[in-house]
């Protein structure tokens, strides 16, 4: 298994696409909190989640395409029978697969998470307000949470469609439609709609975005539980898929 | 008295699809250190075989053995990887540069780095000046020679390459033959798929003929020429060629 790690993490860095998805989520959210130092005009109540949107919307776009990629990329290069060739008990590549597809973007949300923390409490001090680093902290664990939850189910839907393409519609619209019906209350949406519209606001009229979305209100451990639930279908899936397929 | 288990046993394999037979009942061994050639017209089912031979594909009934060891068994994948393999296309990252696909490779083998020995492969396959840049931008024959050096990672003991002179130009050609000799002297087997049939009766000490699914005949070279020269008594005064045995063979004789 480990050697199964290690060859994909090789891949991570020597392929050239995980290194721009990386460069771009960094400056989505670096470039939102440093912009909300500048905002005219804001209330401190509009600044954090002006602040946290690029990594909001940056990390889940860009966790999608990593995770889907992971898989994909095999496909479409041609070298799936190269790997397995290798590794003929093929859940072992895919588990390492599935790993790295969770593990490193929480590693890089989390990271970013914190690089950007001290930069949202000077945006909304520097705004009339009065904040600590603890105000904000729990934002970083509530995306950790999201993350976490994403990655496998999108990269599940990746093993199934087999396809850079397909792979990212079928995330996008589970991550719209997994929200929209269950709201974990407690931790930021997730939506994308919901960011995306709160961005085009702010941007038409300087409005302080609002990142709510909870159409159902269940309790925290129930939603979480269904997204483990589903996350773990979408892989169990894939995985079923991937081992019993000849590959030609 | 221990003896060496043959690098490839079939026995009555079969490959079934919904509505195609594409291996049918073949059974042959190639035995270590040989140049075992495996031709065959378009659609014969070398490909589908050699996929087999690698687990990619479910046999439908009969036995396939890898150094004694059948898919799904323990012994399998530490049989596979002392096997070096192209499957028609060679599988390449394109992005990633030639040396990181013998990196890519070699750390899937459970082997350590080695930049002197990723050096000597791309200098064998003729590849020693290109090892900075990708696959994406080789020419076929560039990308084929990489593909072959990729297979060559690890030293294998077995190498399964199906059609590996597609797109080689005849330095390539000639190198890949001496390759095989110096590889064959060390006790390493080679099962090579080919259609140009001149340069494999150069290489190989054994041929499989398959059509259709079936395997039409198989043995050591000299004997498949002699079969062909009783055959062909009349019309061949010179010592008959393996296309000859070929087209007798599969029955396609050109007139
Ligand atoms: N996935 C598949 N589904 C259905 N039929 C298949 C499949 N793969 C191969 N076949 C059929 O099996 C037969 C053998 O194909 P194969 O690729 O093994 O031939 P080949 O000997 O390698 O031919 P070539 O010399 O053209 O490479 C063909 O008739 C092909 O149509
Ligand atoms: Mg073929």
């Amino acid at each position: 298994m480990t050697t199964a790690l290690r060859t994909e993490w090789i891949k991570v860095r020597r392929l050239p696409l995980p290194r721009y998805l990386l460069l771009t989520v960094i400056i989505a959210a670096v470039g939102s909190a440093v912009a909300a130092l500048g905002a005219d005009g804001q209330s401190p109540d509009g600044i954090p989640e002006r602040a946290g949107l690029g990594l909001l919307v940056a990390g889940i776009f860009g966790t999608a395409a990593f995770a889907v990629w992971m898989f994909a990329v095999e496909v479409s290069q041609g070298t799936l029978s190269r790997a397995f060739c290798v590794e003929p008990r093929r859940s072992r590549v895919i588990l390492a697969k599935a790993v790295l597809a969770t593990v490193l973007p929480i590693v890089v949300v989390a990271v970013l998470g914190l690089v950007t923390l001290p930069i949202t409490v000077a945006a909304v001090n520097s705004h009339g307000g009065d904040s600590t680093m603890a105000d904000f902290a729990p934002n970083i664990p509530a995306a950790v949470v999201q993350i976490a939850l994403v990655a496998p189910a999108c990269f599940g839907l990746g093993l199934i469609t087999g396809s850079m393409t397909g792979g990212i519609v079928a995330s996008l619209l589970m991550i719209e439609i997994l929200p929209g019906i269950l709201a974990v209350s407690g931790l930021a949406d997730a939506s994308l709609i919901i960011a995306l519209s709160s961005l085009a606001t702010q941007i038409s009229d300087g409005q302080a975005p609002v990142l709510t979305g909870s159409q159902i209100a269940v309790s925290p451990l129930i939603a979480l539980l269904v997204l483990a639930a589903w996350s773990g279908a979408m892989l169990a899936l894939g995985l079923a898929r991937v081992r019993s397929t000849d590959i030609v | 008295m221990k003896t060496t288990t043959a690098p490839i046993q079939l026995q009555h394999v079969a490959k079934r699809y919904r509505h195609s037979v594409a291996v049918d009942d073949v059974s042959f061994t190639v035995p270590a250190g040989c140049v075992y050639g495996l031709v065959g017209p378009n659609g014969a089912g070398k490909t589908t075989l050699i996929r087999m031979l690698l687990g990619l594909v479910r046999p439908s009934a009969g036995t396939i053995r890898l150094f004694g060891s059948p898919p799904g068994s323990a012994g399998y994948p530490a049989a596979l990887r002392r096997t070096g393999s192209i499957i028609e296309e060679p599988a390449l990252y394109r992005n990633a540069t030639a040396r990181s696909n013998l990196r890519i490779h070699r750390t899937a083998l459970g082997l350590r780095d080695d930049p002197r020995g990723d050096d000597e492969l791309l200098t064998t396959v003729g590849l020693a000046e290109f090892g900075d840049q990708k696959p994406r931008r080789f020419s076929q024959g560039m990308r084929q020679r990489l593909g072959l050096a990729v297979a060559l990672v690890g030293e294998p003991r077995l190498l399964i390459l199906d059609e590996p002179t597609n797109a080689l130009d005849p330095v390539g050609i000639a190198g890949m033959r001496a390759l095989f000799g110096q590889l064959a002297s060390r006790g390493t087997t080679v099962l090579v798929c080919s259609h140009l049939l001149a340069e494999l009766e150069l290489m190989c000490d054994r041929v499989a003929v398959m059509s259709d699914g079936h395997l039409l005949a198989d043995g050591s070279l000299e004997s498949l020429l002699a079969d062909a020269a009783t055959l062909h008594r009349d019309s061949h005064s010179t010592q008959p060629s393996l296309e000859d045995a070929f087209l007798t063979l599969t029955n396609k004789e050109i007139r």
